[in-house]
C-alpha cells in the first residue's frame, strides 16, 4: 500500500477518486451522526441534554490521537526510507490533528462548565490533551521555521517520534498527578457506557471525523504535490560545469 | 616543512558522477562529473551565488545529492568523507576568547597531531600571535589560522573556499607554497576562488560553473 | 574526546565575561518577582515555594537551551566536528554534561539561598535539591535535543520553550511530588526513583535522537 502510493503521480491518480469519495462519505456520516447525536438519542439520566456535547467531544479526542499515531507512522517511513511523500503526509496530518485537539479541549471546557461548573478543570484527561496540543504546535512551528524542506522533514520526523514515545509517559504522570489532587470524583467525560443508543451516534461521529481527517489530509497532500511541481517549473534552470586542463 | 608535510603514501580521491545539488529546495547545478585524486588541483570558478560553496559542501559530504553520487575512496576502497577530507570553509570557526595556540591545540588533539602545532603556526606566520585571542586577529590572520588547522588535520584532500580572500601579497605566496608542498607530497586540493587559476607548475584542472541557457534545458 | 570538549565548553563559558551566570541571575530575579507578586507573606508562599523554585530553574534552563549549539553551528565548528570523524553521539553527551555543569548545577547549589527568601524548613530545601539533581540529566538531555533540532534557527528562543514543554511536564509533576512526599517517606519515596527512571529514559531516547538531529543538520 505504502509502496503503491509512494509515487506522487500514482498518488494523484488514486486521490482523484478517493478524495471526493471520502468527502461525500464524510458529509453523509456527519449528517446521520449529528441527527442521531442531537435529536434521535435520548438525553442522559444524570446530565440531560448536556450529554450531547460528548458526541462532538469524544470523537474529536479520539481523532486527535489517531492523527498523531498516523503522523508518527508517516514520520517513521519518512525517517527510514526518506520518502518525500511521507513527509508531506505527516505535515498534512498535523494541521487537522491540531484542530481536533483544539476542538476536544474547547468542547471539554463546555462540558466542564456544564457538569462541574467551571470552564477548566485540571483533570488528567484535559491536561494530557493540552500537552498534546503543545506537541502539535511545536511540530508545526518547526516546519514553519526550517526553510530547507528535506532538513525540515527529517528534524520534524525526529521530533514526532520522540513526542510519540513520550506521550505514554506524559499520560501516566498526569493521571498519577490527577489521582493525587482530585478532591471530588467527577463523572469523567469519555466514559459513555455501553448502551447502544449512545454507542451508535458516537461511532458514527467517530467515523465522520476520521473521514474528515482523511479528506483534509489527502487534499493537502494533493495541494503540496501540485505546488512542488509548479515550483520546480518556475525555478531558473540549474547551472552546469565545464572542465578544462590548465 | 618536511615535518608538516610527510609523504602521503595512500591514494585518496573523490569521484563525482552526474551530480545535482540543491539548496533551500532550488536546484543549483546538475550533471557534474569529475574525478579528483592525489597530486591534483581542481580550481572551481563561477559567479556569485552559482553554487561554488554548495559544491564544496557536497564534496565534503555535508549535503545530500538530489541526483547522482559522490564517492570518497582511499586505496581504492570506499571510505567516509571524514577519513580523507579537510575543509577550510569561508567561516573561520575560531572562538574569539581562545588564543591562537589554544585553538590550534584543541583541533590538533582531535586529529591526534599535537606534535605539529608549533611548526604549523610558524609556517602560516602566526608564531608572534600565538597568545593573542582569536577575536583580536585580523581577517587575514584568521584565514591563516584556518590554514594552519587544515595542515594539522593531515588529511590527503584539501577543500578550500576562497583561501586567499583577505590575505596580503606575501600571504598569497605563502598559501601557494603550502598548496604546492601538499600536492608534491601526494595530496590533492579542490579550491574555489574568484582569482584566476594558478598552475603552480602542477597538474591542474579548472571547473567552471555557468548558468545554463534557457533554451538548452526546456 | 568528550572530556576535552567539556573542558573547552567550560573554558569558553568562564571567559565569556560572566555570560554563563545570566541563568543564575534570571533564577534569582524570578524568585524575587514571584515573592513580590505573592505579597511577600511567608505563610502564603511556604507551601508553593518548591514549585516556584522548580519553575525558576526550568525557565532559566529553557532560556539557556539555544546556546547549547548556536555558536558552534553559526561559526562552522559543528561541520569541522563532523569532518574530524567525531561521533555525534559523544558530542551530544559532552554537550549535555557541560550544560548540566554550567547552567543547572549553579542553580541547584543556590537553592538554599532561594529557600531563605521563602523561609523554607531545611528538609524541604534538601528534598528540592535532591529532586532537581535527579531531574537535571533529563532536563539537559531534552534541551540538547531541542537545541540540535533548532540549531541555526534565528527564532529558536521561544520555539525551544514550546518544544521542550511537553517533555518537561512529567519531570515537573514527579519532582514536586517527590518534594512533598519526602517528609513522610524520605529518600525512599517512589517519586525519586521515578525521576531517576525519567532521566534514564531521556538518556536512552533523547541522546541518540539529538545525534540524529545534528546529523540531519549536517547533510
Amino acid at each position: 500500500m505504502i509502496n503503491f502510493l509512494a509515487n506522487p503521480a500514482r498518488f494523484l491518480k488514486v486521490s482523484k477518486i478517493a478524495t471526493p469519495l471520502m468527502g461525500w462519505a464524510c458529509l453523509a456520516a456527519f449528517t446521520y451522526g449529528l441527527w442521531l447525536a442531537l435529536f434521535a438519542s435520548p438525553p442522559a439520566v444524570d446530565h440531560g441534554h448536556g450529554v450531547r456535547i460528548m458526541y462532538i467531544h469524544v470523537p474529536a479526542a479520539w481523532c486527535a490521537l489517531l492523527a498523531y499515531a498516523l503522523l508518527t507512522i508517516a514520520s517513521l517511513i519518512s525517517f527510514i526510507w526518506r520518502h518525500p511523500l511521507a513527509d508531506v503526509a505527516a505535515r498534512s496530518l498535523a494541521v487537522p490533528g491540531m484542530a481536533f485537539t483544539f476542538l476536544a479541549l474547547f468542547t471539554g471546557s463546555l462540558w466542564g462548565k456544564f457538569a462541574w461548573g467551571t470552564w477548566w478543570e485540571w483533570d488528567g484527561r484535559m491536561t494530557s490533551v493540552l500537552v498534546l496540543l503543545f506537541i502539535y504546535m511545536g511540530y508545526l512551528a518547526l516546519w514553519q521555521v526550517t526553510p530547507d524542506h528535506r532538513r525540515a522533514a527529517r528534524l520534524a520526523s525526529i521530533l514526532a517520534m520522540i513526542g510519540f514515545i513520550n506521550i505514554p509517559i506524559i499520560k501516566f504522570s498526569v493521571d498519577w498527578w490527577d489521582s493525587l489532587h482530585q478532591t471530588a470524583t467527577y463523572s469523567s467525560p469519555g466514559a459513555p457506557g455501553t448502551s447502544p443508543e449512545i454507542f451508535l451516534p458516537l461511532l458514527t461521529m467517530a467515523l465522520a471525523y476520521s473521514l474528515l481527517l482523511g479528506w483534509l489530509s489527502f487534499r493537502s497532500v494533493e495541494a503540496e504535490i501540485i505546488r512542488n511541481r509548479a515550483q520546480r517549473e518556475k525555478n531558473a534552470p540549474a547551472a552546469t560545469a565545464t572542465i578544462e586542463a590548465l | 616543512m618536511s615535518k608538516l608535510f610527510p609523504k602521503i603514501n595512500s591514494i585518496a580521491g573523490v569521484s563525482v558522477d552526474a551530480l545535482a545539488l540543491s539548496r533551500g529546495g532550488i536546484e543549483l547545478f546538475r550533471d557534474i562529473t569529475v574525478r579528483i585524486a592525489s597530486e591534483e588541483i581542481l580550481w572551481i570558478h563561477g559567479g556569485n551565488g552559482i553554487g561554488k560553496t554548495t559544491l564544496l559542501e557536497g564534496l565534503c559530504g555535508l549535503l545530500r545529492p538530489d541526483r547522482g553520487r559522490i564517492e570518497w575512496r582511499r586505496e581504492h576502497a570506499p571510505c567516509q568523507p571524514s577519513d580523507i577530507i579537510a575543509y577550510q570553509p569561508h567561516l573561520s570557526f575560531a572562538k574569539a576568547v581562545m588564543s591562537t595556540h589554544e585553538e590550534l591545540t584543541f583541533w590538533a588533539k582531535l586529529h591526534g597531531t599535537k606534535a605539529l602545532i608549533d611548526s604549523a603556526l610558524d609556517n602560516v606566520g602566526l608564531t608572534p600571535k600565538s597568545h593573542v585571542p582569536c577575536g583580536k586577529l585580523s581577517a587575514g590572520q584568521k584565514r591563516r589560522l584556518a590554514l594552519a588547522k587544515l595542515i594539522i588535520s593531515q588529511k590527503p584532500i584539501w577543500i578550500m573556499d576562497e583561501p586567499t580572500a583577505a590575505i596580503d601579497k606575501t600571504g598569497r605566496d605563502m598559501v601557494d607554497a603550502l598548496i604546492r608542498a601538499h600536492i608534491e607530497r601526494g595530496g590533492g586540493a579542490i579550491i574555489a576562488s574568484h582569482n584566476p587559476a594558478r598552475a603552480l607548475g602542477l597538474k591542474v584542472r579548472k571547473l567552471t560553473l555557468e548558468a545554463a541557457s534557457l533554451e538548452g534545458t526546456r | 574526546m568528550s572530556v576535552s570538549l567539556i573542558k573547552r565548553d567550560i573554558i569558553l563559558a568562564l571567559r565569556s565575561g560572566g555570560a554563563w551566570l545570566y541563568g543564575l541571575f534570571f533564577f534569582g530575579v524570578f524568585i524575587a518577582l514571584s515573592a513580590i507578586a505573592l505579597g511577600g507573606s511567608h505563610e502564603l508562599m511556604r507551601p508553593i515555594a518548591p514549585a516556584l523554585i522548580w519553575l525558576a530553574l526550568i525557565f532559566s534552563a529553557m532560556l539557556s537551551f539555544p546556546s547549547i549549539f548556536s555558536s558552534d553551528f553559526d561559526d562552522g565548528t559543528l561541520v569541522q566536528f563532523k569532518l574530524s570523524g567525531m561521533s555525534l553521539l559523544s558530542l551530544c553527551i559532552a554537550k549535555a554534561i557541560s550544560f548540566t555543569m554550567l547552567s543547572i548545577l549553579p542553580l541547584i547549589i543556590s537553592v538554599p539561598i532561594a529557600a531563605l527568601f521563602f523561609d523554607l524548613p531545611a528538609h524541604v530545601t534538601f528534598a528540592c535539591m535532591i529532586s532537581l539533581c535527579l531531574a537535571a540529566p533529563a532536563i539537559a538531555i531534552y534541551g540538547t535535543l531541542a537545541a540540535a533540532i533548532l540549531a541555526g534557527r534565528r527564532s529558536g528562543g521561544f520555539l525551544i520553550v514550546l518544544m521542550t514543554t511537553p517533555f518537561l511536564v512529567p519531570l515537573l509533576i514527579f519532582g514536586l511530588e517527590a518534594v512533598s512526599d519526602y517528609k513522610a517517606e524520605g529518600l525512599g519515596a517512589l517519586e525519586f526513583r521515578v525521576l531517576i527512571g525519567l532521566s534514564l529514559i531521556g538518556a536512552s531516547v533523547g541522546l541518540p535522537a539529538a545525534a540524529a538531529a545534528l546529523k540531519a543538520q549536517l547533510e
